[in-house]
């Protein structure tokens, strides 16, 4: 065992860490204009205190040994489709979906830990079986064990409804599963499976429209109408997205400066610090901004990528892979309704956002990061890394 | 951990890696697309999301007379704005507005207790009047406002008003000048645009964009309001006397084609159109109308004929028996029996119809036709004015025998009495056929400089300055001893032509004893300064002819505004020949000096009144000279001591 100094935490994650930091700072501070009363730093306080919170439970979860996890991650999976039972039961509505727990002094969202506990669980069924051959009939129990575990939480969070969550826990056991041991043939028919719903469902939309409008709630529904069709329900739904594409538009190239984005700033971006808060960094600092922004999200994932690959365990890997699935999905989910990619969906951009809970799960998540860097640099030529 | 398969983990963690690489990918591209290729027009679109205006309202341009008189102006007619949010008692506050405005005490419990931070009753809480508005200020009620705000004035109320037209309640230019010119007149908005949120609350971080409002240009027009007066007052007496369906009058600056007034009865006052009928304020006459112009039009045929050389008004002569053969029909001159043997000039003097027929015949309907066309007939002069007409002409192709005579002596063709009066001026003039005008400069409000002025439009040279100068002479004629002689004017040498055109009915038939009865003149003959013409459409009480009802109206006309234009008389003009029952004036001789018992030795046709005692005659009045009606009176002082 040949124990060196490099089980210093990752620099560049960090530094990136820090670079999502100060760009969260500025664009709530900007995109909490709206919503604030007398003080203006009110949205940007809070915003440091969850980031001190959030970095203070990261280094905790670092420090722990991820290996323990393996322990945990039964009991942590079922804690969490129990609070999301809890939830579904007893848990507070706002805004037409029942998505918190009221804790008297504070509000959390399970739904958000449910992410982290499914990536913990998911990586710890696979890396169980790691020695399996990459055929179909080998990998048809595993691969329904995986879909059975993300489709319990999926559900609950789905009807809730918040489609944005829900589509992240896919996401979660989509990368896990095709990295996994799993036949690639298998993984292309789950593709092909999930393609053919999604058009189905596209179909439905067109064409058998009183059908779909029975499965979707009505708010989903229209949703998905304001993606599609923004000009047309640019009253509603479309507005927002027409809003903030306008705003987006308009910040061309440099973008208009901090506080100067008058889209953002008018109030007609709904949620222009929480999760419509890339229409702040597009409007104010522009193509330039933006563009850096997604820069230090590749860079984030690319980084637990090269962790990923260099980790000692399985188990390890499939945590970077779950997270690298977690922060992608968001950003994409985020991004892209934003800019009239994907429909418009509850959901924070990580790091960057105002909020608890999702900043959280995503601390948490980058500390179990940390953790399997720390680990994999303790024992360099440990047997059991995977290189 | 097997070798092999970590290989295999390792090129699917890559897998996944490339795959998020994608997606960011498609997210930068997207973006840019967006950010690049929308980004103008999402910006225009945004731009007008995000700007609240505060509108400056421009000051609307005068229009004011050639002697800057001016015509149309702005005064302060506040307008209400109600805050309802402020209102407490919405009932009472709508009870005492609904009693001001004259309005229902709904509307404006209705309109108080919109769900707005502003609102107005529309249209009877904007611009009103001062008795209103006192009204509104010792009320005093909460959330009851008035805003500064302005309104047309005409100062000359009902004169000059389809010319004027008037400006509507957000001061646009609905008709007259006020339509026509509303683009130079009504200036430019200047707003205050401030950025706003969504619940128009203002955002000052944004800098507010202050954009001055520009004025109106102020409009100088060729009118002359003494003119224009006269005219009024005269038409007015028309109207009184006669009981007309309508009546117009136009004068216009032969030198030039400006106008120097214009009238239609029945009119309105433009702060009060809504009082009237549309028709009433729809039609300005002198440039809507359209008719057979009867005896007028002569004048055209005349100077077709003249310039032609096809006569010499007094070497050749015509008999007129009463009527004359053409294609079979006969045409009766006005006056039964005719009036048998006259020259040329006495022919003009006499209006005689067989005797145009005649001239018409002689030029020939491609030569007539040219000139009437020359002159201006069948298409609009331009006149800078909305809603004028074109008259009708016979397609020369379709012109026999009859419709050549017919057109001769102005029957059978529909003309407006604007080009009548243009064609007439040309004719005067010394051949200039002119564009008529009304807007003359363009002053700045503020530097008071000239922005613009308008040049003399010369359309065509339609004779020459020599049978110009004939037919002056003719129709100076005409007034003294002609048919015009009740348009004669004592030291302005006033030519003229009467008209008497017949009305088509809704048959398609003349209507019997439905007349418009016109007169054209202009003067002095030497120099013409100005024509006029009148028009009364079926006059009552009274003879239904031109020389009887409009030629007075022109004589005075013409008279009383070359006066007041300062035009010096003449005394080189042709006497007029009286006819019974007119007498002619007697010149009050010199009285000063003689006595008492010398004063009964002159015989005088003229009642004297004396003052004083004694037996000289020291003063009278009218001065020695005066040209005063016979059987006048003159006034005498006496006193005991000659001079």
């Amino acid at each position: 065992m040949n124990r060196t100094n490099t089980n210093k935490p990752d620099k560049l994650l960090l530094f990136l860490l820090f670079c999502l930091f100060i760009f969260s700072l500025l664009a709530v501070y900007s995109g909490s204009g709206q919503y604030v009363q007398d003080n203006p730093f009110y949205f940007v306080t809070n915003q440091f205190i969850w980031y001190l919170i959030g970095f203070s439970l990261m280094i905790g979860v670092a420090k722990f040994d991820y290996e323990l996890l393996r322990i945990w991650a039964l009991p942590l999976y079922i804690s969490g489709v129990i609070l999301l039972l809890l939830v579904h039961f007893f848990g507070t509505e706002k805004n037409g979906s029942q998505r918190w727990i009221n804790l008297g002094f504070f509000e959390i969202q399970p739904s958000e830990f449910m992410k982290v506990f499914l990536i913990i669980y998911i990586s710890f069924i696979l890396s169980k079986k790691t020695h399996l051959k990459s055929t179909i009939k080998d990998s048809v129990p595993l691969a329904a064990k995986t879909l059975v575990y993300a489709m319990i939480p999926f559900l609950f969070i789905f009807v809730q409804p918040d489609l944005g969550s829900a589509l992240v826990i896919l996401g979660i056991a989509a990368s896990l599963l095709v990295v996994s041991k799993i036949s690639f043939k298998m993984i292309f028919l789950l593709a092909s499976c999930m393609a053919g719903v999604f058009s189905f469902l596209i179909y439905l939309f067109y064409f058998k429209h009183e059908l779909i409008s029975q499965i979707l709630k009505p708010h989903q529904l229209s949703r998905i109408y304001g993606w599609l069709e923004p000009g047309q329900y640019a009253t509603n739904y479309g507005y927002q997205l027409q809003q903030a594409m306008m705003g987006i538009g308009s910040g061309q190239l440099t973008g208009k400066g901090l506080e100067n984005g008058v889209q953002v700033q008018s109030g007609k971006v709904p949620e222009a610090h929480t999760d419509f808060i890339f229409a702040v960094i597009g409007e104010e600092f522009g193509f330039i901004g933006s563009s850096l922004l997604i820069l230090i999200y590749f860079l984030l994932i690319y980084r637990i990528m090269q962790i990923a690959l260099r980790a000692n365990t399985y188990f390890g890997a499939y945590i970077c892979i779950g997270t690298i699935g977690l922060i992608s999905i968001q950003v994409f989910q985020n991004i892209g309704m934003t800019i009239g990619l994907m429909p418009i969906t509850g959901i924070a951009l990580p790091f960057i956002s105002y909020g608890g809970s999702a900043l959280l799960t995503n601390f948490i998540a980058l500390g179990l990061v940390f953790s399997v860097q720390d680990g994999s640099k303790e024992y360099i030529f440990s047997e059991n890394q995977i290189s | 951990m097997k070798r092999v398969s970590a290989v295999t983990m390792k090129k699917r963690i890559v897998t996944v890696f490339l795959f998020g690489l994608i997606i960011f990918l498609v997210i930068v591209i997207r973006l840019g697309y967006v950010q690049f290729a929308l980004g103008d027009e999402l910006m225009g679109k945004a731009n007008d999301l995000w700007t609240r205006d505060i509108v400056f309202e421009p000051e609307r341009g005068l229009i004011l007379d050639a002697n800057n008189e001016v015509l149309a102006e702005n005064v302060t007619a506040p307008s209400i704005i109600v805050t309802p949010r402020q209102i407490t008692n919405p009932q009472e506050t709508a009870e005492v507005l609904a009693e001001i405005l004259d309005v229902s005490v709904d509307k404006v419990f209705e309109n108080i207790t919109k769900n707005t931070s502003s609102v107005m009753i529309r249209p009877e809480g904007i611009k009103i009047s001062e008795e209103q508005e006192l009204a509104v200020r010792t009320a005093n009620l909460e959330g009851v406002y008035l805003a500064k705000d302005s309104k047309r004035h005409y100062p000359f109320d009902e004169d000059l008003s389809h010319v004027l037209g008037f400006a509507g309640i957000d001061n646009q230019g609905l008709m007259g000048l006020e339509l026509f010119y509303d683009e130079k007149l009504k200036g430019e908005q200047g707003s205050l645009s401030f950025y706003s949120d969504a619940k128009g609350r203002r955002l000052d971080d944004l800098a507010d964009i202050y954009s001055s409002p520009a004025d109106g240009l102020n409009l100088k027009t060729t009118i002359n309001t003494k003119v224009q007066s006269i005219m009024e007052r005269e038409l007015d007496l028309a109207v009184s006397r006669y009981d007309p369906d309508g009546a117009l009058a136009i004068a216009v600056n032969p030198k030039t084609g400006g106008v120097l007034g214009m009238s239609t009865r029945p009119n309105f006052h433009p702060e009060n159109y809504q009082d009237v009928e549309a028709d009433v304020f729809d039609r300005n006459l002198p440039i809507w109308s359209t008719y057979e112009p009867g005896s007028t039009f002569k004048i055209i045929t005349l100077a077709a004929a003249l310039e032609e050389n096809a006569i010499d008004l007094m070497e050749d002569e015509y008999h007129d028996d009463g009527d004359i053969e053409v294609g079979g029909s006969h045409l009766h001159c006005w006056k039964s029996g005719g009036h048998g043997h006259q020259n040329y000039l006495e022919v003009v003097q006499n209006s005689c119809n067989p005797g145009f027929v005649n001239l018409g015949q002689m030029l020939g309907t491609e030569k007539l036709f040219t000139y009437i066309e020359n002159f201006g007939f069948g298409r609009k002069t331009g006149i800078d004015l909305q809603g004028e007409g074109n008259g009708i002409l016979f397609k020369q192709e379709n012109v026999g025998p009859v419709e050549l005579a017919t057109t001769s002596f102005g029957q059978g063709v529909s003309v407006t009495p604007i080009q009548q009066v243009m064609a007439v001026a040309a004719a005067v003039n010394g051949g200039y056929l002119y564009e008529p005008y009304i807007a003359d400069e363009w002053i700045d409000p503020v530097t008071e400089e000239v922005v613009d002025k308008k040049k003399p439009n010369l359309k065509q040279r339609v004779i020459s300055s020599s049978t110009s100068e004939e037919i002056r002479f003719a129709l100076e004629s005409v007034v003294a001893e002609g048919t015009g002689r009740p348009a004669y004017v004592d030291g302005y040498r006033v030519g003229g032509k009467t008209g008497t055109a017949q009305k088509v009915g809704k048959d398609g038939r003349y209507m019997e004893n439905n007349y418009i009865v016109s007169f054209i003149g202009f003067a002095p003959a030497d120099d013409p300064e100005i024509v006029v013409y009148v028009a009364v459409d079926n006059p009552k009480n009274t003879v239904q002819f031109g020389g009887v009802v409009a030629a007075p109206i022109v004589g005075t006309i013409i008279g009383d505004s070359l006066r007041t234009m300062g035009v010096e008389p003449r005394d080189d003009g042709p006497d007029k020949e009286y006819q019974w029952p007119e007498e002619p004036k007697v010149e009050v001789p010199e009285l000063i000096g003689l006595t008492k018992d010398e004063l009964t030795e002159y015989m005088l046709n003229l009642s004297v009144e004396t003052e004083g005692k004694g037996e000289y005659i020291i003063d009278q009045a009218p001065a020695a000279g005066t040209k005063v009606e016979q059987g006048a009176e003159v006034r005498i002082y006496l006193s005991e001591n000659d001079r």
